[in-house]
């Protein structure tokens, strides 16, 4: 302390500390125990989170930022050589042949070696192609299909005339295999003689110097900048969107952390509370002795306090290194030595301030001993003033488990309070997990059918996405026939169409800019117009005044306008839309809607359909998805079929309910893993209050239960006692899990319905979890009770009524 | 108390300036202004100079108070309290001062009592011997007379021998106090019969109590081995015996009785004498006192004496009496 | 001069009509240096006096002037110190600290002060209690004597102005007992200590300068 002039005892009340602490060896394992193994979750926490991001991170480390689409592959030398770029490689704007082989895809495109390391892309063995007729294939593709992924395989791939049919294997690449999705690699010469004639498409990879801290739109301005120097606008700058992406995750790893530590610092203040609490109020007597020989209370604060910094001295680093094992032995390639000393700091931190909140009760009630105590014939627990209400009470083991169970409240509360804070958590992660369906989701995505099939043209960086949908569109595949053909083969049924174009956007504000986004625009019929007045916002939805003024209808429900083009939609605003011939067209907002038809999720845009053809005079066919059902018997059947009749065709992109399902219940398992696992380690928590409550109650007793054994009571009876007493908890905490924990689970799911988070969830009550947890607690209460019989047979009678003190 | 204040003001004082710095040297760090960072500093020298100025004042404050209570102590004044019961070192020393006090002053009052005390013995036996030596002398002058008969002569010679006797008795009765008192004579105990110290005792007084025509009665069948000095046990139950004949009168009964208790052997002298006032009982034992100034003789020690001697072999004295019938010594030896 | 002076110092307990007055308006004075012996049977309130003589309990009603200082008006810190500075206690439950041994229960009350212990005098203390091979025993080791010897020992090592002893040879035997009240009188006189006593024994009783006879909560005779 400041003050100068303090005598110091220090001394002194270091060695009541420490033998204090080696005294009472069980108390302190439990709170030594229950310190190590919060920190080391919160380690572990901090570690696994930050690290998955910056293992993210790391991958997207040297990974390309943008690509300039450039006219002659020399170009490159000149960017190269600038000292702002970091890197740049030589690859095409984009894949110049998809070849869909069942259900994979493959795109064919070039990179250089640059290219190839800033894309991610690894050689499990060879070397990048350089012949005509070499490829750098996955491994896992060709192991797929079948196919031994050896160098020098022969493939056949049919790449187009003027080009050669089968090719040899010079290298692998490595690839996990999750997706459908492959890349095949041709060399430079390959491209000769495939563009024979034709521009080849060449694009440079580029990573700017000096890149890794910058802000997401910081960089996107200095790369603009940069390549404005060379002559490259916006139009031929595409920015990888992955690496942008993986921005956001801070701030979201940040709330999971905190919110996920906060419930383990609940959890762990609750028994370190509750184990200090039980400790103090069990050496009154002795604090009664140190106060009558005259501590004051300053002292007795600083002999509790000393007490907890010691054992947490020992603890917190143990459990900081624990969970510096077990987190990376769960994420190695999250390990980061600078984010590591980060946590431990603040974990210390953390832990101390916790220990320290935890305890301030309990130091409070020491303090407050007064030397009286130590003179007074105490009880074991401090018993109701006055006079018992009924003469006589029935006096078996099952009624001795109850009194025993009802006195000294406090002690109880805790106990139940943790337990019961464990098992309401248990609910809500359970109710949650069992509620959310997976396979509903997927309907929900897939516009509540089994399959999708939609227009997906390949992009090309040379003309716009509207272009390109366009010219697809003007030959739809989505045709009749090809409707027959799925009636035939899979027994099409329940079709629902969407009939939209994409076309770019001007909005109010953005008139003068050269180029608008695209967006798409749906058609609605008469009909369906008539029927859905209910969703009407603002304006009208008459179809003929609709189409008689060029009118659209937006529902922006989403945000999704306001967000990207700063724009709120209201009725009599003017909305540009480029036509295909590239002309402006000016059309009405005439009225806001929301409807609630799945089908129209993700699109903002509507117009009666007479008007569509005013937008795309050159198409007829606007279908643009077909979501439908299968009526055969066998899913998987008709999965395959349809796969394989879309297959053929590129420009269409198809979703199955069987694939999406199996999607997000692995997702959903990941997850559900995860919650589990923190509330199975919470749980913990709660179960060390119970055992030390258990056992500190039965050291506290062992007087009056050797005064009971004297008298009479059987070692059966005496089991039978305990073993019900310690079900007492089990029953209570149960009560409290089943009424408290069934609200508040379903409160849970009602919310997370609200977000729309995990789409429509259907309250399950989890049966499963909660007898695992039901088990659990009876494990320990039958454990406790064995053990306990066998501890108290083990001391003579005699030495009952010896331990007086 | 003005020290105390001028503990928290440090204190406070400490704690300010501190985060002041702090802020100070942050705000430097990033605004890299060497300005403030030499505000800072001086904000510290300030508190240096505060910090010091205080803790003189309060060292000063201390050992002011320290002197003036040394000083008040010197003259014998009401010494002031200045300690604010604490846990501080200061604290120690007022308290440790006040108690070393307490402790010489004590040990001032038991030296003067002890003064005054053998003053008064001095006094008293200097009164004692004036008598006999009186009477020495008036013999003396007698005797040096002409004409006085042969039995006169006797009588004469008789009673100076008597008078030499009561300075002999004093004088040896002086001595053995004092040697008592200054650790000259040693009690050495020995396991022996009580038995035969009580019939020592009783020896001496057996001529005393016959001539009083008193009745003297000691069962004798009882016996148990003692640790005790014998001499001095004897000597000292003489003392009771000859007082409590002394104190009874003619035809008067005593009974002498031997018992055991727990922890201790029973001595029980029983007189049927004039008995000593309650008021007087515990006085009985303290030295030169004397009740009944109506008996001439003694010289009011031998009880005191006795209790010493009982005492030094860890044992006690109680005295129970009714006024005009009788008076009970019980005296207890530790088996 | 009075060391110590209660006034109207009364304990009562519960509420009527089951109220139990323990101590009811007992006026006390001790001098400085006096050898006070508290007798009376068993429920007469000795224990309970002595408790709140000694600052452990709080009365009822009442004051209790301890070296001019009235301890219901102390605070709490204050009381602690004054306590451990100026009053010796010796329990009849010994109250020895079970998790130190002897020696550091013995100098429990300096240390808790930040003061220095006087190491001739505890010799001769610990020399005379007979306690020398035990000073590295733990107090549950010891037998009920043992441990009333390391309690007397504890209360004398400050060398405070008032030692308070209840029944502190209740399990002496009368060897220990001799020398125990041997070494309180010694002590008392040579550091000028006050000593206040309760005990039922008779012949221990008598050694003292003044008996204080209490019955029913109220001093007799």
């Amino acid at each position: 302390m400041v003050s100068l002039f303090t005598a110091s005892t220090n001394k002194i009340i270091n060695r009541l500390a420490d033998k204090s602490i080696r005294a009472d060896k069980r108390r302190n394992l439990f709170i030594m125990t229950t310190i190590a193994f919060a920190a080391c979750l919160i380690m572990v926490l901090a570690l696994i989170v930050y690290g998955g991001t910056y293992q993210i991170n790391q991958f997207y480390r040297g990974r390309f930022q943008a690509v300039v689409s450039i006219a002659e592959p020399e170009q490159i030398a000149a960017l190269a050589g600038d000292e702002k770029i970091e890197q740049a490689g030589l690859t095409l704007t984009m894949r110049f042949k998809a070849l869909q082989m069942g259900k994979e895809r493959l795109h064919v495109t070039y990179y250089d070696e640059t290219a190839f390391r800033m894309s991610s892309f690894e050689l499990i063995q060879g070397r990048l192609p350089e012949a005509e007729t070499e490829i750098a294939i996955p491994a896992s593709y060709l192991e797929k299909k079948g196919i031994e992924a050896v160098l020098g395989q022969t493939v056949s791939l049919d790449l187009g005339q003027n080009v050669p049919s089968t090719y040899t294997v010079c290298g692998l690449i490595r690839d996990e295999g999750a997706g459908y999705t492959y890349e095949v690699l041709v060399s430079q010469v390959l491209l000769k003689s495939y563009f024979s004639g034709v521009k080849i498409p060449y694009a440079v990879m580029i990573r700017m110097a000096g890149s890794e801290d910058m802000e997401a739109d910081e960089l996107k301005q200095d790369i603009l900048a940069c390549m404005g120097k060379y002559g490259f606008d916006e139009a031929d700058i595409r920015f990888s969107s992955s690496y942008f992406i993986t921005y956001e995750n801070v701030s979201t790893d940040r709330a999971t952390t905190l919110g996920i530590g906060i419930l383990i610092m609940i959890a762990c203040s609750v028994v370190i509370y509750s184990l200090f609490y039980i400790s103090v109020t069990g050496k009154v007597k002795e604090y009664g002795r140190l106060r009558v020989v005259g501590i004051t209370q300053k002292q007795m604060k600083r002999l509790i306090q000393k007490e907890s910094r010691k054992m947490s001295f020992v603890s917190i680093p143990l459990g900081i290194v624990c969970g510096c094992i077990i987190g990376y032995l769960i994420l190695p390639g999250g390990w980061y030595w600078p984010n590591t000393v980060k946590f431990a700091v603040l974990t210390v931190f953390v832990m101390v301030i916790t220990v320290r909140l935890s305890i301030r009760r309990p130091v409070r009630i020491a303090m407050s001993v007064s030397p009286v105590e130590a003179v007074r014939i105490t009880t074991a627990d401090t018993v109701k003033q006055g006079d018992a209400k009924k003469l006589r009470r029935r006096l078996t083991p099952r009624s001795l488990a109850k009194i025993n169970f009802s006195r000294n409240r406090k002690r109880t509360v805790l106990t139940l309070f943790s337990l019961g804070f464990t098992g309401i958590l248990l609910m809500c992660a359970a109710a949650v997990m069992q509620s959310v369906d997976p396979e509903a989701m997927a309907h929900r995505n897939l516009k509540e059918r089994e399959f999708i099939v939609y227009l997906s043209p390949e992009e090309d960086m040379l003309t716009s996405w509207a272009s390109t949908y366009d010219r697809l569109q003007q030959n739809n595949p989505l045709s009749q026939d090809f409707i027959a053909k799925l009636t035939e083969e899979v027994q099409l049924r329940d079709l629902k169409s969407i009939r939209s174009c994409q076309a770019n956007l001007f909005f109010p504000g953005n008139d003068d800019v050269d180029y608008g986004h695209t967006w798409e625009i749906v058609g609605l019929s008469r009909d369906y117009l008539e029927s859905h007045q209910d969703a009407l916002l603002s304006g009208t939805l008459d179809y003929d005044e609709l189409v008689e003024n060029q009118g659209i209808i937006i529902d922006d429900d989403g945000n999704m306008l306001k967000t990207y083009e700063h724009y709120e939609a209201t009725v009599g605003d003017s909305v540009q839309i480029e036509n295909d011939e590239g002309k402006k067209v000016p059309f009405q907002v005439m009225a806001t809607v929301h409807w609630e038809d799945r089908l129209y999720g993700g699109c903002f845009i509507f117009v009666p359909e007479d008007l569509l053809p005013v937008i795309k005079a050159g198409t007829t066919n606007f279908s643009s998805l077909l979501a439908f059902n299968s009526g055969l018997e066998d899913i998987s059947q008709a999965d395959d079929i349809v796969y394989e009749i879309c297959g053929a065709n590129p420009d269409l992109e198809v979703g199955s309910i069987v694939e999406a399902s199996a999607a997000y219940e692995h997702g959903l398992k990941e997850y559900m893993r995860r919650i589990y696992a923190i509330v199975v380690f919470i749980s913990i928590f709660a179960l060390i209050n119970l055992s030390n409550t258990l056992m500190t109650g039965l050291v506290a007793r062992q007087q009056e239960l050797g005064m009971l054994r004297s008298i009479g009571l059987s070692n059966k009876q005496l089991a039978e006692m305990l073993r019900l007493e310690a079900f007492h908890y089990v029953l209570v905490t149960m009560a409290i899990t089943l009424t408290v924990g069934t609200a508040a689970g379903y409160i849970f799911c009602r919310i997370f319905n609200q977000v729309g988070v995990f789409g429509e969830m259907q309250y399950t009550f989890p049966l499963l979890p909660v007898l695992a947890f039901f088990a659990a607690l009876a494990v320990i209460a039958l454990g406790y009770s064995v053990l306990a019989v066998r501890y108290c047979e083990k001391r003579t009678l005699s030495e009952y009524v010896k331990g007086m003190a | 108390m003005k020290d105390k204040k001028y503990f928290i003001t440090t204190k406070f004082l400490f704690y300010g300036i501190l985060i002041i710095n702090l802020l100070l040297i942050f705000i430097s760090i990033n605004r890299s202004s060497t300005a403030v960072l030499i505000l800072s500093q001086l904000t510290f020298i300030l508190f240096i100079c505060i910090a010091w100025v205080l803790i003189k004042r309060t060292f000063s404050v201390f050992f002011t108070n320290l002197f003036v209570m040394m000083d008040k102590m010197m003259n014998r004044e009401t010494v002031p309290d200045f300690d604010h019961i604490d846990d501080t070192y200061v604290s120690q020393i007022y308290h440790q001062l006040n108690r070393l006090y307490d402790v010489l002053q004590m040990q001032q009052n038991s030296i003067e009592q002890e003064k005054s005390k053998v003053q008064s013995f001095v006094s008293d036996i200097s009164h004692q011997l004036k008598t006999p030596l009186t009477n020495l002398h008036l013999l003396q002058e007698a005797l040096k007379q002409s004409g006085i008969s042969p039995e006169e002569y006797q009588d004469c010679l008789e009673k100076q021998g008597k008078q030499l006797d009561k300075i002999d008795f004093l004088i040896r009765a002086l001595l053995k106090t004092s040697q008592l008192e200054n650790g000259l004579i040693l009690i050495q105990p020995r396991e022996v019969s009580i038995s035969q110290t009580i019939l020592s005792a009783l020896e001496g007084i057996l001529v005393l109590a016959e001539k009083k025509e008193i009745e003297v009665y000691y069962d004798n069948t009882t016996d148990y081995t003692v640790l005790h000095d014998p001499k001095w046990t004897s000597e000292a139950l003489f003392n009771v015996m000859e007082n409590a004949i002394k104190y009874t009168p003619q035809n008067g009964k005593l009974t002498i009785l031997l018992s055991r208790t727990e922890k201790y052997v029973k001595i029980s002298i029983k007189d049927t004498g004039i008995g000593i006032p309650p008021a007087d009982l515990s006085n009985i034992f303290i030295r030169f006192w004397r009740g009944n100034t109506n008996i001439l003789e003694g010289n009011g020690i031998g009880l005191y004496l006795c209790k010493q001697i009982i005492s030094l072999q860890h044992g006690y004295i109680l005295v129970n009496s009714i006024v005009n019938s009788g008076s009970e010594f019980e005296i207890y030896i530790p088996l | 001069m009075h060391i110590l002076q209660t006034k109207n110092l009364k304990k009562y307990y519960g509420e009527e009509p089951n109220i139990i007055r323990a101590v009811d308006d007992v006026d006390l004075s001790v001098n400085k240096g006096e050898f006070v012996a508290i007798v009376g049977n068993s429920g007469s309130g000795k224990s309970t006096l002595l408790h709140m003589i000694g600052g452990l309990d709080v009365p009822t009603s009442g004051s209790v002037v301890v070296r001019e200082k009235e301890l219901s008006q102390m605070k709490d810190e204050e009381l602690s110190i004054f306590r451990r500075r100026n009053i010796g206690f010796v329990f009849q439950n010994y109250n020895l600290v079970p998790i130190l041994n002897v020696y550091e229960n013995i100098v429990l009350p300096v240390e808790l002060d930040g003061a220095t212990v006087d190491q001739n005098f505890m010799d001769e203390v610990v020399h005379v209690l007979g306690l020398e091979e035990k000073l590295k025993s733990m107090p549950n080791n010891l037998s009920g004597g043992q441990q009333q010897r390391v309690a007397i020992a504890r209360a004398l090592i400050t060398k405070p102005a008032i030692v308070l002893a209840d029944e502190p040879t209740g399990n002496l035997d009368s060897k220990s007992s001799a020398d125990v009240l041997g070494l309180l009188k010694l002590s008392g006189e040579k550091f000028s200590q006050t000593i206040v006593m309760i005990t039922h024994d008779w012949d221990i009783a008598i050694l003292a300068d003044r008996i204080v006879r209490l019955q029913d909560g109220r001093i007799i005779g």
